[in-house]
Protein backbone atom coordinates (compact mmCIF):
# COMPACT_ATOMS: atom_id res chain seq x y z
CA UNK A 1 0.00 0.00 0.00
CA UNK A 2 3.00 2.26 0.62
CA UNK A 3 4.64 1.01 -2.52
CA UNK A 4 1.71 1.69 -4.23
CA UNK A 5 1.02 5.40 -3.11
CA UNK A 6 4.92 6.11 -3.67
CA UNK A 7 4.61 5.06 -7.15
CA UNK A 8 1.63 6.61 -7.91
CA UNK A 9 3.12 10.27 -6.28
CA UNK A 10 5.82 10.02 -8.13
CA UNK A 11 3.75 9.02 -11.50
CA UNK A 12 2.11 12.26 -11.05
CA UNK A 13 4.84 14.20 -10.45
CA UNK A 14 7.05 12.78 -13.46
CA UNK A 15 3.66 13.33 -15.76
CA UNK A 16 3.48 17.08 -14.50
CA UNK A 17 7.09 17.57 -14.80
CA UNK A 18 6.92 16.11 -18.76
CA UNK A 19 3.27 18.22 -19.23
CA UNK A 20 5.45 21.49 -18.25
CA UNK A 21 8.45 20.59 -20.29
CA UNK A 22 7.37 19.74 -23.40
CA UNK A 23 4.16 22.58 -23.17
CA UNK A 24 6.73 25.34 -22.48
CA UNK A 25 9.37 23.94 -24.95
CA UNK A 26 6.56 24.08 -27.20
CA UNK A 27 5.62 27.76 -26.57
CA UNK A 28 9.19 28.74 -26.27
CA UNK A 29 10.18 27.97 -29.71
CA UNK A 30 6.94 29.23 -30.72
CA UNK A 31 8.18 32.68 -30.12
CA UNK A 32 11.80 31.81 -29.39
CA UNK A 33 12.84 30.55 -33.12
CA UNK A 34 10.92 33.64 -35.23
CA UNK A 35 13.09 35.67 -32.30
CA UNK A 36 16.08 33.77 -33.20
CA UNK A 37 15.62 34.43 -36.54
CA UNK A 38 15.05 37.80 -36.72
CA UNK A 39 18.08 38.39 -34.41
CA UNK A 40 20.30 36.36 -36.99
CA UNK A 41 19.29 37.97 -39.97
CA UNK A 42 19.38 41.42 -38.85
CA UNK A 43 22.26 41.07 -36.88
CA UNK A 44 25.86 42.83 -38.73
CA UNK A 45 27.20 39.64 -40.92
CA UNK A 46 23.09 38.59 -41.26
CA UNK A 47 21.59 38.95 -44.52
CA UNK A 48 19.65 42.03 -43.94
CA UNK A 49 21.41 43.92 -41.21
CA UNK A 50 19.54 46.48 -39.28
CA UNK A 51 21.24 48.03 -36.43
CA UNK A 52 17.95 49.39 -34.60
CA UNK A 53 15.99 46.05 -34.55
CA UNK A 54 19.19 43.99 -33.49
CA UNK A 55 20.00 46.49 -30.98
CA UNK A 56 15.98 46.92 -29.56
CA UNK A 57 15.96 42.97 -29.33
CA UNK A 58 19.13 42.00 -28.16
CA UNK A 59 18.99 44.27 -25.48
CA UNK A 60 15.47 42.95 -24.48
CA UNK A 61 17.12 39.14 -25.00
CA UNK A 62 20.08 40.40 -22.75
CA UNK A 63 18.14 41.43 -19.98
CA UNK A 64 15.14 38.74 -19.70
CA UNK A 65 18.43 36.41 -19.53
CA UNK A 66 19.86 38.37 -17.15
CA UNK A 67 16.77 37.79 -14.61
CA UNK A 68 17.62 35.06 -12.25
CA UNK A 69 14.92 32.45 -12.65
CA UNK A 70 13.83 31.77 -9.68
CA UNK A 71 13.21 35.94 -9.22
CA UNK A 72 11.08 35.57 -12.66
CA UNK A 73 9.00 32.89 -11.42
CA UNK A 74 7.74 35.48 -9.13
CA UNK A 75 7.97 39.13 -10.81
CA UNK A 76 5.98 37.82 -13.74
CA UNK A 77 2.79 36.27 -11.32
CA UNK A 78 0.55 39.37 -11.87
CA UNK A 79 1.13 38.72 -16.03
CA UNK A 80 0.39 34.76 -15.38
CA UNK A 81 -2.88 35.62 -13.83
CA UNK A 82 -4.24 38.16 -16.42
CA UNK A 83 -3.23 34.89 -18.85
CA UNK A 84 -4.17 31.95 -16.83
CA UNK A 85 -6.00 32.91 -14.25
CA UNK A 86 -4.74 32.06 -11.60
CA UNK A 87 -0.94 32.15 -10.46
CA UNK A 88 -0.37 28.94 -9.03
CA UNK A 89 -0.33 25.13 -9.88
CA UNK A 90 1.44 23.14 -12.69
CA UNK A 91 -0.28 25.50 -15.59
CA UNK A 92 0.51 28.75 -14.19
CA UNK A 93 3.97 27.96 -13.72
CA UNK A 94 4.61 26.92 -17.74
CA UNK A 95 4.06 30.77 -17.99
CA UNK A 96 7.59 32.03 -16.16
CA UNK A 97 8.97 28.59 -18.08
CA UNK A 98 8.35 30.07 -21.25
CA UNK A 99 9.55 33.66 -20.31
CA UNK A 100 12.21 32.10 -19.31
CA UNK A 101 13.24 29.97 -22.17
CA UNK A 102 12.62 32.46 -24.80
CA UNK A 103 15.57 34.83 -24.75
CA UNK A 104 17.66 31.50 -24.18
CA UNK A 105 16.14 29.61 -27.25
CA UNK A 106 16.08 32.69 -29.22
CA UNK A 107 19.97 32.89 -28.74
CA UNK A 108 20.77 29.32 -29.10
CA UNK A 109 18.85 29.42 -32.80
CA UNK A 110 20.67 32.87 -33.89
CA UNK A 111 24.14 31.22 -33.13
CA UNK A 112 23.25 28.13 -35.13
CA UNK A 113 22.06 30.07 -38.26
CA UNK A 114 25.19 31.65 -38.25
CA UNK A 115 27.02 28.75 -38.63
CA UNK A 116 26.12 28.79 -42.57
CA UNK A 117 29.03 29.57 -44.54
CA UNK A 118 28.66 33.47 -45.82
CA UNK A 119 29.68 31.73 -49.04
CA UNK A 120 26.88 29.59 -49.43
CA UNK A 121 24.28 32.49 -48.53
CA UNK A 122 26.07 34.40 -51.45
CA UNK A 123 25.79 31.62 -53.89
CA UNK A 124 21.91 31.60 -53.22
CA UNK A 125 21.68 35.06 -53.82
CA UNK A 126 23.44 34.73 -56.75
CA UNK A 127 20.86 32.18 -57.74
CA UNK A 128 17.91 34.70 -57.73
CA UNK A 129 16.67 33.46 -54.15
CA UNK A 130 14.92 36.57 -52.41
CA UNK A 131 16.09 37.21 -48.38
CA UNK A 132 12.92 34.66 -47.37
CA UNK A 133 13.41 31.85 -49.13
CA UNK A 134 16.71 31.89 -47.81
CA UNK A 135 15.60 31.60 -44.52
CA UNK A 136 13.64 28.56 -45.06
CA UNK A 137 15.78 27.22 -47.89
CA UNK A 138 19.38 27.66 -46.90
CA UNK A 139 19.33 29.38 -43.54
CA UNK A 140 17.09 26.73 -41.62
CA UNK A 141 18.18 23.51 -43.28
CA UNK A 142 21.77 24.15 -43.32
CA UNK A 143 21.45 24.26 -39.67
CA UNK A 144 19.62 21.33 -38.98
CA UNK A 145 22.08 19.28 -37.04
CA UNK A 146 22.84 22.33 -34.63
CA UNK A 147 19.14 22.94 -33.95
CA UNK A 148 18.84 19.34 -33.07
CA UNK A 149 21.70 20.09 -30.59
CA UNK A 150 20.36 23.12 -29.53
CA UNK A 151 17.06 21.42 -28.50
CA UNK A 152 18.10 18.80 -26.77
CA UNK A 153 20.06 21.54 -24.49
CA UNK A 154 16.58 24.09 -24.59
CA UNK A 155 14.41 20.86 -23.49
CA UNK A 156 16.89 19.65 -20.53
CA UNK A 157 17.38 23.21 -19.35
CA UNK A 158 13.44 23.63 -19.51
CA UNK A 159 13.52 20.79 -17.31
CA UNK A 160 15.55 22.15 -15.15
CA UNK A 161 13.48 25.48 -14.29
CA UNK A 162 10.53 23.31 -13.87
CA UNK A 163 11.78 21.81 -11.09
CA UNK A 164 11.98 24.88 -9.28
CA UNK A 165 8.62 26.02 -10.08
CA UNK A 166 7.49 23.25 -7.50
CA UNK A 167 8.65 26.69 -5.10
CA UNK A 168 5.36 28.04 -6.24
CA UNK A 169 3.40 25.18 -6.12
CA UNK A 170 3.67 24.01 -9.97
CA UNK A 171 4.01 20.56 -8.73
CA UNK A 172 6.47 17.96 -11.10
CA UNK A 173 9.25 15.95 -9.49
CA UNK A 174 10.97 19.01 -8.28
CA UNK A 175 7.95 19.75 -5.98
CA UNK A 176 7.97 16.15 -4.74
CA UNK A 177 11.93 16.70 -4.42
CA UNK A 178 11.29 19.56 -2.24
CA UNK A 179 7.81 18.66 0.00
CA UNK A 180 9.53 15.05 0.81
CA UNK A 181 12.67 14.84 0.28
CA UNK A 182 13.25 18.57 2.09
CA UNK A 183 10.72 19.81 4.08
CA UNK A 184 9.41 16.12 5.51
CA UNK A 185 13.54 14.85 5.34
CA UNK A 186 12.40 11.77 3.14
CA UNK A 187 15.98 10.81 1.83
CA UNK A 188 14.87 7.95 -0.52
CA UNK A 189 12.15 9.68 -2.01
CA UNK A 190 14.34 12.19 -2.57
CA UNK A 191 16.63 9.79 -4.40
CA UNK A 192 14.36 8.00 -6.66
CA UNK A 193 13.25 11.70 -7.59
CA UNK A 194 16.62 12.27 -8.83
CA UNK A 195 17.23 8.97 -10.42
CA UNK A 196 13.90 9.66 -12.61
CA UNK A 197 15.24 13.14 -12.86
CA UNK A 198 18.25 11.99 -14.63
CA UNK A 199 16.96 9.42 -16.98
CA UNK A 200 14.81 11.79 -18.41
CA UNK A 201 17.60 14.16 -19.04
CA UNK A 202 19.64 11.37 -20.28
CA UNK A 203 16.68 10.38 -22.82
CA UNK A 204 16.08 13.99 -24.16
CA UNK A 205 19.93 14.36 -24.68
CA UNK A 206 20.46 11.18 -26.47
CA UNK A 207 17.17 11.87 -28.40
CA UNK A 208 18.55 15.30 -29.47
CA UNK A 209 21.90 14.05 -30.43
CA UNK A 210 21.36 11.11 -32.51
CA UNK A 211 18.75 13.06 -34.24
CA UNK A 212 21.76 15.87 -34.95
CA UNK A 213 24.07 13.40 -36.00
CA UNK A 214 20.98 11.36 -38.39
CA UNK A 215 20.85 15.02 -40.03
CA UNK A 216 24.62 16.00 -40.19
CA UNK A 217 25.38 15.28 -43.59
CA UNK A 218 29.12 16.79 -43.56
CA UNK A 219 30.62 14.60 -42.06
CA UNK A 220 31.47 10.95 -44.17
CA UNK A 221 29.94 7.89 -43.24
CA UNK B 1 28.03 39.73 -82.39
CA UNK B 2 26.13 41.63 -79.98
CA UNK B 3 27.28 42.96 -76.22
CA UNK B 4 25.83 40.77 -73.45
CA UNK B 5 26.98 43.03 -70.61
CA UNK B 6 28.43 46.71 -70.50
CA UNK B 7 29.70 48.45 -67.73
CA UNK B 8 30.58 52.22 -67.45
CA UNK B 9 32.42 54.23 -65.22
CA UNK B 10 31.74 51.49 -62.31
CA UNK B 11 32.77 52.82 -58.80
CA UNK B 12 32.26 50.83 -55.58
CA UNK B 13 33.77 52.17 -52.28
CA UNK B 14 32.99 51.03 -49.01
CA UNK B 15 32.19 52.95 -45.78
CA UNK B 16 34.67 52.14 -43.13
CA UNK B 17 35.09 54.02 -39.42
CA UNK B 18 36.40 57.46 -41.15
CA UNK B 19 37.40 56.70 -44.53
CA UNK B 20 36.00 55.91 -47.70
CA UNK B 21 38.21 52.60 -49.74
CA UNK B 22 37.88 52.64 -53.12
CA UNK B 23 37.75 48.47 -54.50
CA UNK B 24 37.35 49.54 -58.11
CA UNK B 25 36.73 52.84 -59.73
CA UNK B 26 36.42 54.00 -63.34
CA UNK B 27 35.59 50.16 -64.71
CA UNK B 28 34.38 50.51 -68.35
CA UNK B 29 34.08 47.03 -69.99
CA UNK B 30 32.55 45.51 -72.96
CA UNK B 31 31.62 41.41 -73.01
CA UNK B 32 30.81 40.38 -76.25
CA UNK B 33 28.52 36.93 -76.22
CA UNK B 34 30.29 33.82 -76.28
CA UNK B 35 33.37 35.49 -75.21
CA UNK B 36 35.53 33.72 -72.54
CA UNK B 37 36.42 36.75 -70.88
CA UNK B 38 39.39 36.61 -68.34
CA UNK B 39 40.00 39.72 -65.59
CA UNK B 40 43.17 39.17 -63.71
CA UNK B 41 44.87 40.89 -61.02
CA UNK B 42 46.89 40.74 -58.06
CA UNK B 43 44.95 39.76 -54.61
CA UNK B 44 43.26 43.33 -53.55
CA UNK B 45 43.07 44.54 -56.84
CA UNK B 46 39.37 44.82 -56.84
CA UNK B 47 38.46 41.73 -58.85
CA UNK B 48 36.19 40.30 -56.60
CA UNK B 49 34.08 42.98 -56.23
CA UNK B 50 34.13 43.55 -59.73
CA UNK B 51 32.17 40.56 -60.73
CA UNK B 52 29.72 40.66 -57.78
CA UNK B 53 28.87 43.95 -59.65
CA UNK B 54 28.04 42.05 -63.01
CA UNK B 55 25.27 40.48 -60.69
CA UNK B 56 24.83 43.07 -58.44
CA UNK B 57 25.49 40.93 -55.38
CA UNK B 58 27.24 44.30 -54.84
CA UNK B 59 25.60 47.64 -55.22
CA UNK B 60 28.18 49.60 -57.31
CA UNK B 61 28.14 53.10 -55.74
CA UNK B 62 28.49 54.87 -58.73
CA UNK B 63 28.37 53.73 -62.38
CA UNK B 64 26.17 51.32 -64.68
CA UNK B 65 26.13 47.91 -65.46
CA UNK B 66 23.78 46.52 -68.29
CA UNK B 67 23.42 43.12 -68.82
CA UNK B 68 21.45 42.24 -72.37
CA UNK B 69 20.71 46.33 -72.70
CA UNK B 70 18.65 46.27 -69.53
CA UNK B 71 20.56 48.52 -66.56
CA UNK B 72 20.56 46.38 -63.72
CA UNK B 73 20.00 49.61 -60.94
CA UNK B 74 17.05 50.45 -62.80
CA UNK B 75 15.10 47.09 -61.73
CA UNK B 76 13.32 46.19 -58.93
CA UNK B 77 14.41 43.81 -56.39
CA UNK B 78 11.82 41.45 -57.58
CA UNK B 79 13.08 41.52 -61.11
CA UNK B 80 16.51 41.81 -60.38
CA UNK B 81 16.11 38.11 -58.77
CA UNK B 82 14.46 36.77 -62.22
CA UNK B 83 17.60 38.25 -64.08
CA UNK B 84 20.17 36.42 -61.96
CA UNK B 85 18.12 33.26 -62.68
CA UNK B 86 20.26 34.24 -65.97
CA UNK B 87 23.73 34.48 -64.68
CA UNK B 88 25.25 31.60 -63.77
CA UNK B 89 28.06 32.02 -60.92
CA UNK B 90 30.58 29.60 -59.64
CA UNK B 91 32.91 30.03 -56.55
CA UNK B 92 36.76 29.53 -55.06
CA UNK B 93 34.94 27.25 -52.10
CA UNK B 94 32.15 25.69 -54.43
CA UNK B 95 29.64 26.88 -51.97
CA UNK B 96 27.71 23.90 -52.17
CA UNK B 97 25.03 23.47 -49.64
CA UNK B 98 26.15 20.58 -47.20
CA UNK B 99 22.88 19.43 -46.22
CA UNK B 100 21.54 18.64 -49.53
CA UNK B 101 22.51 15.68 -52.08
CA UNK B 102 24.56 16.34 -55.43
CA UNK B 103 21.19 16.10 -57.32
CA UNK B 104 19.61 18.58 -54.71
CA UNK B 105 22.03 21.28 -55.25
CA UNK B 106 21.51 21.18 -58.53
CA UNK B 107 17.60 21.17 -57.94
CA UNK B 108 17.90 24.21 -55.83
CA UNK B 109 18.14 26.48 -58.71
CA UNK B 110 15.23 25.08 -60.76
CA UNK B 111 13.15 25.15 -57.32
CA UNK B 112 13.93 28.70 -56.89
CA UNK B 113 12.28 29.14 -60.38
CA UNK B 114 9.90 27.42 -59.94
CA UNK B 115 10.42 24.78 -62.71
CA UNK B 116 7.88 21.75 -62.25
CA UNK B 117 9.25 18.70 -60.55
CA UNK B 118 9.66 16.35 -63.39
CA UNK B 119 10.96 18.52 -65.73
CA UNK B 120 13.61 19.90 -63.11
CA UNK B 121 14.93 16.37 -62.07
CA UNK B 122 15.35 15.34 -66.06
CA UNK B 123 17.54 18.87 -66.63
CA UNK B 124 19.44 18.57 -63.42
CA UNK B 125 20.37 14.42 -64.09
CA UNK B 126 21.47 15.29 -67.45
CA UNK B 127 23.22 18.00 -66.10
CA UNK B 128 25.30 15.75 -63.65
CA UNK B 129 25.51 13.12 -66.55
CA UNK B 130 27.45 15.99 -68.92
CA UNK B 131 29.35 17.25 -65.79
CA UNK B 132 30.52 12.72 -65.45
CA UNK B 133 29.02 12.92 -62.14
CA UNK B 134 25.49 10.67 -62.26
CA UNK B 135 26.61 8.15 -59.88
CA UNK B 136 27.10 10.47 -57.09
CA UNK B 137 23.74 11.75 -57.02
CA UNK B 138 22.65 11.28 -54.00
CA UNK B 139 25.89 11.64 -52.39
CA UNK B 140 26.34 14.58 -50.45
CA UNK B 141 29.02 16.94 -50.91
CA UNK B 142 31.20 16.19 -47.88
CA UNK B 143 31.56 12.83 -49.86
CA UNK B 144 33.03 14.50 -53.01
CA UNK B 145 36.50 15.77 -53.87
CA UNK B 146 37.19 19.33 -54.41
CA UNK B 147 37.12 18.53 -57.94
CA UNK B 148 33.66 16.96 -58.05
CA UNK B 149 32.69 19.77 -55.80
CA UNK B 150 32.90 22.44 -58.76
CA UNK B 151 31.53 19.89 -61.16
CA UNK B 152 28.19 19.67 -59.00
CA UNK B 153 29.06 23.87 -58.80
CA UNK B 154 28.78 23.96 -62.28
CA UNK B 155 25.64 22.12 -62.84
CA UNK B 156 24.18 24.10 -60.35
CA UNK B 157 25.43 27.37 -62.30
CA UNK B 158 23.95 25.88 -65.24
CA UNK B 159 20.35 24.83 -64.30
CA UNK B 160 18.37 27.62 -65.32
CA UNK B 161 19.88 27.46 -69.34
CA UNK B 162 22.22 31.34 -68.22
CA UNK B 163 23.31 32.84 -70.79
CA UNK B 164 26.55 34.09 -68.46
CA UNK B 165 28.84 31.77 -66.06
CA UNK B 166 30.71 34.42 -63.98
CA UNK B 167 33.66 32.03 -62.43
CA UNK B 168 34.86 33.87 -59.08
CA UNK B 169 38.78 31.81 -58.71
CA UNK B 170 37.08 28.54 -59.65
CA UNK B 171 40.16 26.54 -59.88
CA UNK B 172 42.32 28.42 -57.37
CA UNK B 173 41.35 25.96 -54.46
CA UNK B 174 42.21 23.08 -56.96
CA UNK B 175 45.42 21.31 -57.42
CA UNK B 176 46.88 21.76 -61.30
CA UNK B 177 45.42 19.04 -62.69
CA UNK B 178 41.92 19.41 -61.28
CA UNK B 179 42.36 22.84 -62.66
CA UNK B 180 42.86 21.88 -66.13
CA UNK B 181 39.53 19.17 -65.85
CA UNK B 182 37.63 22.30 -64.81
CA UNK B 183 38.99 24.26 -67.50
CA UNK B 184 38.14 21.93 -70.19
CA UNK B 185 34.78 21.48 -68.66
CA UNK B 186 34.00 25.63 -68.80
CA UNK B 187 35.71 25.30 -72.38
CA UNK B 188 33.11 22.78 -73.66
CA UNK B 189 30.00 24.44 -72.05
CA UNK B 190 30.74 27.58 -73.20
CA UNK B 191 31.09 26.28 -77.49
CA UNK B 192 28.45 23.59 -76.99
CA UNK B 193 25.89 25.99 -75.26
CA UNK B 194 27.71 29.43 -76.79
CA UNK B 195 27.31 30.25 -72.71
CA UNK B 196 29.57 33.40 -71.90
CA UNK B 197 32.09 33.19 -69.59
CA UNK B 198 33.71 36.13 -67.33
CA UNK B 199 36.26 34.54 -65.38
CA UNK B 200 38.18 36.29 -62.59
CA UNK B 201 41.53 34.78 -61.41
CA UNK B 202 45.03 35.73 -60.40
CA UNK B 203 46.74 33.07 -62.75
CA UNK B 204 47.87 34.01 -66.10
CA UNK B 205 47.28 30.44 -66.31
CA UNK B 206 43.65 30.17 -66.79
CA UNK B 207 43.24 33.22 -69.26
CA UNK B 208 46.05 31.36 -71.52
CA UNK B 209 44.39 27.82 -71.51
CA UNK B 210 40.76 29.25 -71.92
CA UNK B 211 39.97 33.06 -72.68
CA UNK B 212 40.03 35.08 -75.56
CA UNK B 213 39.98 38.57 -74.00
CA UNK B 214 41.41 39.54 -70.86
CA UNK B 215 41.28 42.74 -69.06
CA UNK B 216 44.24 43.32 -66.54
CA UNK B 217 43.21 45.02 -63.11
CA UNK B 218 45.62 47.22 -60.67
CA UNK B 219 44.88 48.96 -57.69
CA UNK B 220 41.31 49.30 -58.57
CA UNK B 221 41.32 49.65 -62.15
CA UNK B 222 41.82 47.85 -65.16
CA UNK B 223 45.02 48.80 -66.43
CA UNK B 224 45.28 47.20 -69.89
CA UNK B 225 42.24 45.44 -71.78
CA UNK B 226 42.24 43.18 -75.23
CA UNK B 227 42.72 39.99 -77.00
CA UNK B 228 44.51 37.52 -75.12
CA UNK B 229 47.03 37.14 -77.62
CA UNK B 230 47.92 40.64 -78.50
CA UNK B 231 48.13 41.19 -74.61
CA UNK B 232 50.75 38.73 -74.04
CA UNK B 233 52.59 39.65 -77.53
CA UNK B 234 52.84 42.77 -76.19
CA UNK B 235 52.07 43.85 -72.52
CA UNK B 236 52.29 47.48 -72.40
CA UNK B 237 51.83 47.76 -68.51
CA UNK B 238 54.72 46.54 -65.43
CA UNK B 239 51.41 44.48 -64.10
CA UNK B 240 51.25 43.23 -67.10
CA UNK B 241 54.47 42.33 -67.33
CA UNK B 242 54.67 40.82 -64.06
CA UNK B 243 51.79 38.72 -64.46
CA UNK B 244 52.27 37.43 -68.04
CA UNK B 245 55.96 36.49 -66.72
CA UNK B 246 56.83 36.74 -63.61
CA UNK B 247 60.51 37.66 -62.74
CA UNK B 248 62.86 34.99 -61.99
CA UNK B 249 64.08 34.86 -59.05
CA UNK B 250 67.46 33.73 -58.73
CA UNK B 251 68.72 31.62 -55.84
CA UNK B 252 73.03 32.50 -56.11
CA UNK B 253 74.13 31.24 -52.34
CA UNK B 254 74.82 28.01 -53.29
CA UNK B 255 77.17 29.14 -56.28
CA UNK B 256 79.93 32.05 -57.24
CA UNK B 257 79.66 31.25 -61.19
CA UNK B 258 78.63 33.88 -63.22
CA UNK B 259 75.00 34.17 -64.27
CA UNK B 260 73.57 35.95 -67.24
CA UNK B 261 70.14 36.74 -67.49
CA UNK B 262 68.96 36.76 -70.89
CA UNK B 263 65.66 38.16 -72.11
CA UNK B 264 63.65 37.22 -74.83
CA UNK B 265 61.70 39.96 -76.63
CA UNK B 266 60.01 38.07 -79.38
CA UNK B 267 62.95 38.63 -81.99
CA UNK B 268 65.01 35.35 -81.15
CA UNK B 269 65.81 32.96 -83.43
CA UNK B 270 64.79 29.70 -82.25
CA UNK B 271 67.36 27.16 -80.91
CA UNK B 272 69.70 30.00 -79.41
CA UNK B 273 71.06 28.64 -76.52
CA UNK B 274 72.01 25.16 -78.78
CA UNK B 275 73.71 27.84 -81.15
CA UNK B 276 75.33 29.91 -78.43
CA UNK B 277 76.97 26.72 -77.66
CA UNK B 278 77.83 25.15 -80.95
CA UNK B 279 79.35 28.12 -82.18
CA UNK B 280 81.27 29.07 -78.88
CA UNK B 281 82.15 26.17 -77.64
CA UNK B 282 81.14 27.01 -74.04
CA UNK B 283 79.21 25.25 -71.74
CA UNK B 284 76.12 26.78 -70.01
CA UNK B 285 73.94 25.74 -67.33
CA UNK B 286 70.39 26.67 -67.70
CA UNK B 287 69.56 27.89 -64.13
CA UNK B 288 66.01 28.83 -64.54
CA UNK B 289 63.62 29.68 -67.38
CA UNK B 290 60.12 30.88 -68.21
CA UNK B 291 59.33 31.38 -71.49
CA UNK B 292 56.54 31.29 -73.61
CA UNK B 293 55.80 30.96 -77.41
CA UNK B 294 52.98 33.26 -78.63
CA UNK B 295 52.46 33.55 -82.09
CA UNK B 296 55.61 31.32 -82.58
CA UNK B 297 57.49 34.25 -81.14
CA UNK B 298 59.39 33.59 -77.97
CA UNK B 299 59.04 35.43 -74.84
CA UNK B 300 60.77 34.95 -71.75
CA UNK B 301 63.23 35.29 -69.08
CA UNK B 302 66.22 32.35 -69.33
CA UNK B 303 69.07 32.34 -66.41
CA UNK B 304 72.55 30.79 -67.41
CA UNK B 305 75.29 30.07 -65.74
CA UNK B 306 78.99 30.31 -66.91
CA UNK B 307 82.49 29.30 -65.70
CA UNK B 308 84.34 32.30 -64.47
CA UNK B 309 86.93 32.06 -67.69
CA UNK B 310 87.82 35.28 -69.56
CA UNK B 311 87.66 34.18 -72.61
CA UNK B 312 84.53 32.25 -72.65
CA UNK B 313 82.77 34.81 -70.93
CA UNK B 314 84.07 37.29 -73.69
CA UNK B 315 82.66 34.97 -76.46
CA UNK B 316 78.93 34.48 -74.85
CA UNK B 317 78.47 38.36 -74.30
CA UNK B 318 79.74 38.65 -78.32
CA UNK B 319 77.20 35.78 -79.63
CA UNK B 320 74.59 37.82 -77.36
CA UNK B 321 75.32 41.34 -78.80
CA UNK B 322 75.25 40.11 -82.09
CA UNK B 323 71.94 38.24 -82.02
CA UNK B 324 70.28 41.00 -80.15
CA UNK B 325 69.64 39.47 -76.91
CA UNK B 326 69.54 41.61 -74.00
CA UNK B 327 70.99 40.68 -71.21
CA UNK B 328 72.33 41.05 -68.06
CA UNK B 329 74.83 40.00 -65.75
CA UNK B 330 72.95 38.87 -62.45
CA UNK B 331 75.14 39.07 -58.89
Amino acid sequence: MILSTTFELLGNGLLQTLYMTIVATVFSYLFGLPLGIILNITSKNGITPNKWVYGTLNLIVNIFRSIPFLILLVFVMPFTKILIGTRIGTTASIVPLVIAAIPFIARMIESSLSETSKGVIEASEAMGTSKFKIIYKVLLPEAKPSLLVGFSISIVTILGYSAMAGFVGGGGLGDIAYQYGYVRNDSELMFFTIILLVIIVQVFQEIGMILAKKFDHRINK
Amino acid sequence: MSQIIKIENLKKTYKSKKEYLTAIKNINLSIEEKDIYGIIGLSGAGKSTLIRCINFLEKPTEGKVYFKGIDLSSLKNKDLLKVRQNIGMIFQNFNLLEQRTVLENVLYPLEIAKVNKEEAKEKALSLLEEVGLKEKANNYPSQLSGGQKQRVAIARALATNPSLLLCDEATSALDPNTTNQILSLLKEINEKYGITIIVITHEMKVIETICNKVAIIDKSEIVEEGEVKDIFISPKTDIAKELILPKLDVITKSSKHTKFRLIFDGNVMDPVISTMILQTKVLVNIIKANVRTVDSKTYGEMIIELSDDETSLAKVKNFLSNNNITFQEEE
